[in-house]
């Protein structure tokens, strides 16, 4: 991450996600978890009196996590879901304690709901894995990885593939993970994806956010590996639970894809004109995926875009995230 | 019968790994026989045939999966054949063997030097140019390109395992034409950025698929997918003549080293080869000496050649190591 948040005053809770976020450690699930306890910790540590001074410490907290957060559907969705709770709460004209207190039940809905549809994902995705089939899956996504590890648990026997997916090579934790749990794994590298793709009967890859028009937004790699995969007939299942579905796409709103860092490819470049292009993301669109495995069944993108209009979505934070959009530190790649 | 020196001094390069290219090595392979011819104590012309069937034999076992060398030795073995067939005299088959390997080595600087004003001539002013690893005939067409005064720019990735695509950057680099690099699964961001594709290729089939590094047959969907057109450069001498008797090309696996160390479960396994097929559905033409061919044109340049019998003979136990 190349944003740096201000860390002066900061709650300790607060600190550590955006902590996380600097140093890139948090998933975009894992985010959303995080992101949802550092607000209610805000919500119930602020020592406010009042309505407007909770409000006021609760925003100022979004303010801090927007920027430090990279470009993850699920901390987003989160903050709408709690200043969406802010607006509906003051239409209902709660005092301070009903505030607070309506904050950390939404948190603690939230946990109960994130834990269960990790599960239900889980189970869902083990379905389609093909008994005695081989799986193409790309870089590592705990969703992804879970669905794995469960349909193994579940006694189907199938065969992985998995690329290594540069630069930090996840495609080796999640070949050395399923591995150990005793599935057959065979990797290639990222290039190979043209020879491996079609030897699959299905590809299940994670995603980043699933956006309003049906497209995912998933680690670099995975729209020439749909392409292939679209090519040969195999079918495309994105996991993903609905916390992944961009709301603020809805409003054009697009997410920052970061791109690589220079010395991941080129450490000790010659001199001229020499640049390093790319970013961490790229976009398979609507056409290309079979399904998105969601907590709720097996839904098309189309299904996924509809139901971003019941999700939760605060108007306050929309006005702020075009802001945001448009200031991101995230340089457009280099094109000399 | 020992082979003659620099007969011997080019097996050992090529199974070493020693020569540069496919066309350097093409090149290697006719100036030994050459050689040989020149410095034969052959008495009649079955002594010398015995002498250059036992230096080809020599030279295709440890020959690699490159058409060019294996073309050009159709070439010179096929002189040989004719001027048998013709009952040449031991005088007339070795000029008519130095013939051959002089009209292959000026050949073979014509030929790069079209491929490259032909493929220049498909950059335009401004142009972004996406391409796949290295090839030392794509470098020629952007140098000829930046000759011919046309501002332009490439990108490239890193090509995994060897990454050659840092050669390019390096190269591009000295050449003064500027270069962005990006890594292999970000095809599906920086094709659609470029305007065009030019890829080298390894060897062109029969049937107009393109043999190319690893990766390129990926970028060519994408390319497809986004209206980018694909071009392959490659001298006619990449149309390989064995493909004609439907051998497989000689595949190469991408090493365990390469991608997991000594600390992953020996149950993870690596799969892969090192080079893959693009349909020719996939591309807009291939840049040869000939012009800007479509792929299905490659059987009638193949009929073209007029391979070696002898050779043609070699190919399937070759195919198979068995030599």
């Amino acid at each position: 991450m190349t944003r740096t948040a201000v860390t002066g005053d900061m709650r300790p809770a607060l600190r550590e996600v955006v902590a996380g976020f600097e140093a890139n450690a948090l998933h975009a699930a894992r985010a959303g978890r995080e992101v949802m306890g550092a607000l209610a910790a805000v919500a119930a540590d602020t020592p406010a009196e009042t309505v407007d001074a909770l409000v006021a410490a609760v925003e100022g907290a979004v303010d801090v996590l927007l920027a430090a957060m990279p470009a993850y559907a699920p901390p987003l969705n989160v903050i709408h879901r709690m200043m969406a709770r802010i607006e509906s709460a003051r239409r209902e004209g709660l005092d301070v304690a009903g505030l607070r207190s309506a904050l950390l039940a939404e948190a603690a809905t939230y946990r109960a709901w994130s834990e269960r549809a990790r599960e239900k994902i889980a189970e869902i995705g083990a379905a389609i894995v093909p008994e005695g089939g081989t799986v193409f899956t790309f870089t590592l996504s705990e969703t992804a990885a879970r669905t794995l590890a469960t349909a193994k648990e579940r006694g189907k026997a199938y065969r992985l593939l998995v690329t290594e997916s540069r630069p930090n090579n996840d495609g080796r934790i999640t070949a050395r993970r399923l591995a150990e749990a005793g599935v057959p794994v065979a990797i290639g590298i990222d290039a190979g994806m043209g020879e491996l793709v079609p030897r699959a009967d299905v590809m299940i890859v994670g995603a980043e956010a699933i956006m309003a028009d049906g497209s995912a937004v998933c680690k670099v790699g995975t729209y020439p590996a749909a392409l292939v995969a679209g090519a040969h007939g195999v079918p495309v299942y994105v996991v993903a639970d609905t916390m992944k579905f961009n709301v603020s796409s809805r409003l054009g709103i697009d997410l920052w894809l970061d791109a690589i860092a220079a010395d991941d490819v080129l450490p000790d470049p010659p001199a001229g004109a020499v640049a390093v292009i790319g970013r961490l993301f790229d976009r398979t669109p609507a056409h290309l995926i079979a399904g998105v495995v969601t907590e709720r069944g097996i839904m098309s993108p189309a299904a996924c875009s509809a139901a971003m209009g019941d999700m939760p979505f605060s108007q306050a934070l929309a006005r702020r995230l075009h802001a945001w959009a448009g200031q991101s530190p995230h340089p457009e790649p280099k094109r000399e | 019968m020992a082979d003659h020196p620099a007969v011997k001094n080019v097996v050992e390069r090529i199974d070493k790994d020693e020569i540069g290219g496919a066309a350097d090595t093409a090149i290697e392979v006719i100036e030994a026989l050459d050689q040989l011819v020149t410095d034969s104590s052959a008495e009649d012309t079955a002594a010398l045939v015995a002498e250059i069937d036992a230096a080809v034999l020599s030279l295709m076992k440890v020959m690699p999966s490159l058409a060019p060398p294996i073309n050009a030795l159709h070439q010179f073995v096929g002189a040989m054949e004719r001027a048998e067939a013709a009952g040449a005299s031991l005088g007339e088959m070795k000029e008519a063997l130095h013939t051959a390997a002089g009209t292959f080595y000026k050949w073979a600087e014509k030929a790069l030097r079209r491929v490259a004003q032909i493929g220049a001539e498909k950059i335009k002013d401004g142009d972004t140019v996406f391409m796949y690893s290295m090839s030392s005939t794509v470098w020629r067409i952007f140098k000829q390109a930046k000759a011919d005064g046309k501002s332009f720019s490439v990108i490239v990735t890193e090509s995994r395992p060897a990454n050659e695509g840092l050669w390019t950057v390096t190269e591009m680099a000295e050449a003064g034409i500027p270069v962005s690099v990006g890594i292999d699964a970000g095809i599906g961001e920086l094709i659609p950025a470029s305007d065009l594709v030019m890829i080298g290729a390894d060897v062109i089939a029969s049937n107009g698929y393109a043999l190319c590094k690893m990766g390129s047959y990926a970028s060519a969907l994408v390319a497809k997918a986004h209206g980018v057109p694909f071009y392959i450069a490659a001298d006619t001498l990449k149309f390989d003549t064995s493909t004609l008797l439907g051998l497989p090309y000689r595949q190469y696996k991408v090493h365990r080293e390469e991608v997991l160390d000594d600390s992953y479960p020996a149950e993870a396994k690596v799969v892969g080869n090192l080079f893959d097929e693009t349909p020719p559905e996939l591309i807009t033409a291939i840049i040869t000496e000939k012009g800007l061919l479509h792929p299905a044109a490659a059987y009638t340049v193949l009929q073209e050649m007029q391979p070696s019998e002898k050779l043609t003979a070699m190919l399937p136990a070759w195919s198979r190591g068995e030599l």
